[in-house]
């Protein structure tokens, strides 16, 4: 299916094509990747372009090796529809914020812009490399049954991270026409569209080969169904720990329901029970517990998230009033969901959230339905905030005001309880001058850990730093001209290094995935490092020939038990 | 309308390629090793950089005798001749040993060996529309270092402080440029040497790196021999070893056949005059770089005749200009030649070519450049010809002048007193000889390339094909002959 738009522009108005002759080696790399067929290869090995069929999405440009090619003038794509439009926000409301694309023709609409190009840089921008251009295809074609089944191949839980993504930066920051300076299709807006209007589709059985392996998963949270998914698909036996009494770890307890509702996150996991999970909740594995699981199981995957609270460093954190985000989350959450206000954060409370990111944005968000005013102190300055051009825009829109470039630079109370927080705008030149604000409770956003309690004992040290992983060195990055600095280039390439360690063991018998191998990180990189955690376990088992003369994986401990039987 | 075919998936090579695995020299394991080796070429460069470095001391603290000093008798007694002399045999010979390039693409890549994960350089793009006569602002480079050259007497032998001034200006530029442009922009688009490198070592029989298999390449996810990564760099010449055709770009670098993932890169080598006679993609700057060139060399001839110096004299005294030669003649000459070549093949063609529509009867860049290409070995053989009493007379002296680069009492081995600084290698009376055998060498590889390109080129844009074939041939003889004549009466005058 071959883009539109523009098609009746007048030349004047269309992007031009300046082929170098001199420079142009003919490799055809940009004939390979234009997506509307504009170029071509003349009689003297140089390439040639229709301006009519050029829409100036620049890819040419990207992959040229030489930098042969240059394209002038617009990008002839029709314009991204409006972002989806939110519920106001209502006191101890708690009902999804975001409504999604509003029916199936603005979806059409919407999906009609990718120019589904050959080399798709969405898909690289994806850490779980899903097909995107493919689902979208099949909204195209007004099969959503179908789109939802692309996704299930690589993702075993589209509905939550099509409300969790920042896709600003991943997928649609690595769309075709984001790059050419454009609006980039709304990805996550489509994905969300496909799960909100289908079923979800059984778990695929791609294989029997793994029947024999029974794998122990540490960890319920999005890194930890994953990795089951991947190995029930190919008929593994998956036996889920998880610490708490209920699952789902930080998709429960870390976002509010006003952005991931319980009934949605909970969809996954009904999936993979309904094709035989075994869960079992209240039980925390400790490090000395791997050996007596690897006596049961053939492979223990480790997938518990980060659920340590970051020391609050900033002086006066321990007065009242004073609490960590991960704390506040579970108890406005738990108040929201019973309409039940919290003591502390009543209706014009002002609530200072010290930090930035999604977190800041969840938490702010939650005091404004709580009936509190949120201001949100963020360190690091407005081009560089990790908060998610989405969720920015929800906070605004909901009334949180965000200060940047903001310390705090100590809290002072009356009677032990939190009373002024002082406050320092970050300068270029001289000394920052904090000035003291009234506040009546203060959320400090101190990140999380990985409990190491799991890992200890192990070979390799975990989380896995950064720096020590080798560049993935994946051509698509290259040739694809996804490396031109962009920030969806640079976490992407760190990203898919995560990916490939995921695949690889921490231990004899035992990998991990997620938090536990990488530190705090997303929702989509957690579930796609699990997937190729238990890709990595499955290469890795062994193949023999079971006794009924199959080829299957197994480590021999059920050939052992079954010997005893005999 | 009828649907075009989807281009990306019916494609083939256009250009050619030799693929011949006979003359693929690195079959051999000894050659891939070698090629293979981050040593190569960085050896070679580093002992350019030696010789280099050392002419640019010994210009500035060496012996005032220019004949005595190692930086004049290196550079014009034995370099110049040796480097035209490789490139008229090997091609791009020069370019993988040069220092000047060599060592601003270290500075560029941070890295001697080209692995290193940051480069030094804005990585400008050269622009496209001087890029397209980028041989002939090469080819103009060197005419004007060799009007400085001329000037200031650097090789006439002049003061040994020119010859470190050029060879630093040279530094300087390929520096510059490197630090401004990405990969070697200097040397495919600036370096006055890269004319004279590409079009008189057309003749040469090195093919340069080339695909075994293009079509294997065209499926290539990587096209690694042509893109930077983190793991080494992509050709820094601009060149695809897939559609490669001649060796007027290849630098012989061997980024290339490193990098190639599927092992499909050679070296190949060609008979001689492959690169004039068979290139199906020819280039109207590298036409009229040869037509210049040519006029420059005709100009070094007639610098020697009284006709000349008269007129010089005169020139300078009525533009009161301070010396020999001044710009008008100098560049007056040049152009004459270049115009009169230019105006022949117009006359020519407008005489000739097939009547009825240019398609029909071609343009005068069809008729120009291809017979120009044929003209290059002559062009090329005048330039070495003329290099020729120099060398024969003083090359000797290299040995001695290294020995001793600094002019110290007695120098090494007693190199100050040496008999090679008054041995020549060809008696005064041999010297024209062996440049009319140069030129007649020239002279019948251009007759021969020349018949090559009519009776595939230009045959088919007229109906009279055997009148020019004769034409041509008449113009060959007619312009080696007045080179033959100016050596004569010159009677090997340096």
């Amino acid at each position: 299916m071959s883009h539109r738009a523009g098609f009746d522009v007048p030349q004047t108005r269309r992007p031009r094509v300046h082929v170098d002759a001199e420079r142009c080696a003919g490799c055809g790399e940009c004939v390979d990747r234009c997506p509307t067929a504009a170029l071509w290869l003349d009689a003297t090995g140089v390439v040639a372009a229709d301006p009519a069929l050029c829409v100036g999405c620049r890819q040419c440009e990207r992959t040229c090796p030489f930098r042969a090619i240059r394209v002038e003038g617009p990008l002839l794509v029709e314009p991204r529809m409006a972002p989806a439009p939110l519920r106001p926000v209502r006191l101890m409301d708690d009902r999804e914020a975001e409504e999604g694309i509003e029916s199936f023709g603005a979806a059409v609409r919407e999906a009609l812009r990718c120019l589904h190009c050959p080399d798709p840089t969405c898909v690289l921008g994806c850490p779980a490399h899903n097909d995107i251009p493919g689902f979208i295809a099949a909204i195209c074609e007004l099969d959503l049954d179908h789109a939802r089944s692309i996704l299930a191949s690589s993702s075993v839980m589209p509905e939550v991270c099509s409300r969790t993504c920042d896709a600003f930066a991943l997928c649609e920051g690595a769309c075709s026409l984001a790059l050419a300076g454009g609006e980039a299709v709304s990805i996550r807006l489509l994905e969300r569209f496909v799960t909100d209007h289908t079923a979800a589709p059984p778990l695929p059985v791609r294989s029997t080969r793994a029947k024999r392996l029974s794998v122990a998963v540490v960890g319920s949270g999005p890194a930890g169904l994953a990795a089951a998914g991947e190995l029930m698909s190919r008929g593994a036996h998956v036996v889920v720990f998880e610490r708490e009494p209920r699952p789902l770890g930080a998709l429960r307890w870390a976002i509010p329901a006003f952005v991931l509702p319980d009934e949605v996150a909970d969809l996954s996991l009904e999936r993979l029970l309904e094709a035989g999970l075994e869960l079992r909740t209240g039980i925390a594995v400790r490090g000395g517990d791997i050996p007596a699981l690897l006596s049961i199981h053939d492979a223990v995957i480790l997938a518990h998230g980060a659920t340590v609270p970051g020391a609050a460093t900033v002086s006066g954190a321990n007065l009242g009033g004073v609490e960590t985000a991960e704390r506040f989350l579970a108890r406005a959450k738990v108040a929201l969901a019973t309409n039940r206000p919290l003591e502390d954060v009543r209706a014009g409370a002002r609530v200072l959230v010290v930090g930035g990111g999604g977190t800041a944005m969840d938490v702010a968000r939650s005091v404004r339905r709580l009936g509190g005013e949120a201001v949100v102190a963020d360190p690091r300055d407005e081009r560089t905030a990790a908060s998610g051009r989405e969720k920015l825009r929800a906070a605004l829109a909901e009334g949180v005001r965000v200060r940047y470039e903001t310390d705090v630079v100590r809290l002072t109370g009356e009677r032990g309880v939190v009373a002024q927080a002082w406050l320092a705008r970050r300068r270029r030149l001289g000394v920052p001058r904090p000035a003291p604000e009234a506040v009546d409770h203060v959320v400090l956003v101190t990140g999380a850990f990985v409990d190491p309690e799991p890992a200890r004992g192990l070979l390799a040290t975990l989380p896995v730093p950064l720096e020590s992983l080798p560049d993935a060195a994946d051509w698509r990055w290259v040739t694809s001209g996804l490396m031109a600095g962009h920030t969806a280039a640079a976490r992407g390439r760190d990203a898919e290094r995560i990916l490939e360690r995921a695949a690889l063991p921490v231990g004899a018998g035992v990998w991990a995935a997620g938090d536990a191998l990488a530190g705090p990180g997303t929702v989509v990189a957690a579930m796609a490092q699990g997937r190729r955690a238990g890709e990595g376990v499955l290469a890795a088992m062994p193949v023999r020939t079971d006794p009924t003369g199959l080829r299957v994986l197994t480590t021999g401990k059920e050939f052992v038990a079954a010997v005893d039987e005999d | 309308m009828a649907a075009r075919p989807d281009p990306r998936r019916d494609r083939t090579v256009q250009r050619r390629t030799p693929g011949d695995p006979s003359l693929d020299i690195a079959r051999f394991p000894a050659v891939q090793r070698l090629l293979r080796s981050r040593a190569f070429p960085l050896g070679l460069v580093v002992a350019g950089q030696v010789v280099m470095w050392l002419v640019v001391a010994a210009g500035f603290l060496g012996a005032a005798v220019p004949g005595r000093n190692f930086a004049t008798v290196f550079t014009w007694y034995f370099w110049f001749a040796v480097f035209l002399l490789l490139t008229v045999t090997v091609g791009r010979g020069w370019c993988l040993v040069c220092p000047f390039g060599g060592q601003a693409q270290w500075l560029q890549r941070l890295s001697f060996t080209g692995r290193g994960r940051r480069s030094l350089t804005l990585g400008w793009t050269w622009p496209a529309r001087w890029g397209r006569w980028g041989l002939i602002v090469s080819a103009g480079l060197f005419i004007l270092v060799t009007w400085a050259e001329e000037f200031f007497r650097a090789a006439a032998p002049g003061d040994p402080v020119f010859t470190a001034y050029f060879a630093l200006f040279m530094i300087a530029l390929a520096l510059a440029t490197f630090l401004l442009f990405e990969r070697r922009t200097f040397c495919r688009y600036l370096c006055p040497l890269s004319a004279v490198v590409g079009v008189a070592g057309a003749t040469g029989v090195v093919a340069g790196f080339r695909a075994r298999n293009p079509d294997r390449c065209l499926t290539c996810a990587t096209k690694a021999c042509v893109r930077d990564a983190q793991d080494g760099h992509g050709c820094p010449w601009y060149v695809w070893p897939a559609s490669a055709e001649s060796n007027l770009l290849c630098g012989l670098c061997a980024e290339c056949f490193k990098r190639c993932p599927y092992d499909n890169v050679g070296l190949f080598v060609q008979p001689p005059l492959t690169s004039v006679v068979e290139p199906s993609h020819r280039r109207l700057d590298a036409a009229w770089a040869v037509a210049l060139l040519l006029g420059l060399a005709v100009f070094q001839q007639v610098n020697a005749l009284s006709a000349y110096r008269r007129l010089d004299a005169w020139l300078n005294r009525t533009l009161h200009f301070p010396g020999y030669p001044n710009p008008l003649d100098y560049v007056g000459i040049i152009c004459l030649v270049a115009a009169v070549a230019g105006g022949g093949v117009w006359l020519t063609m407008r005489a000739l070519r097939r009547e009825g529509p240019p398609a029909e009867g071609g343009s005068f860049a069809q008729w120009f450049t291809p017979l120009m290409y044929g003209l290059s070995p002559l062009m090329a053989s005048d330039i070495l010809a003329r290099q020729l009493p120099k060398l024969w007379g003083h090359v000797l002296s290299v040995l001695p002048a290294a020995a001793n680069p600094f002019a110290l009492h007695r120098g090494l081995w007693g190199a100050s007193a040496s008999p090679l600084w008054h041995l020549r290698l060809v008696a005064p009376g041999a010297v024209v000889p062996t440049q009319l055998v140069v030129v007649g060498a020239g002279l019948a590889a251009s007759l021969y390339a020349t018949a090559r390109i009519v009776r595939g080129e230009l045959d088919g844009m007229t109906d009279r094909p055997r009148l020019v074939h004769a034409v041509s041939t008449a113009a060959i003889l007619g312009v080696g002959a007045a080179i033959a004549l100016l050596y004569l009466a010159m009677r090997g005058t340096p």
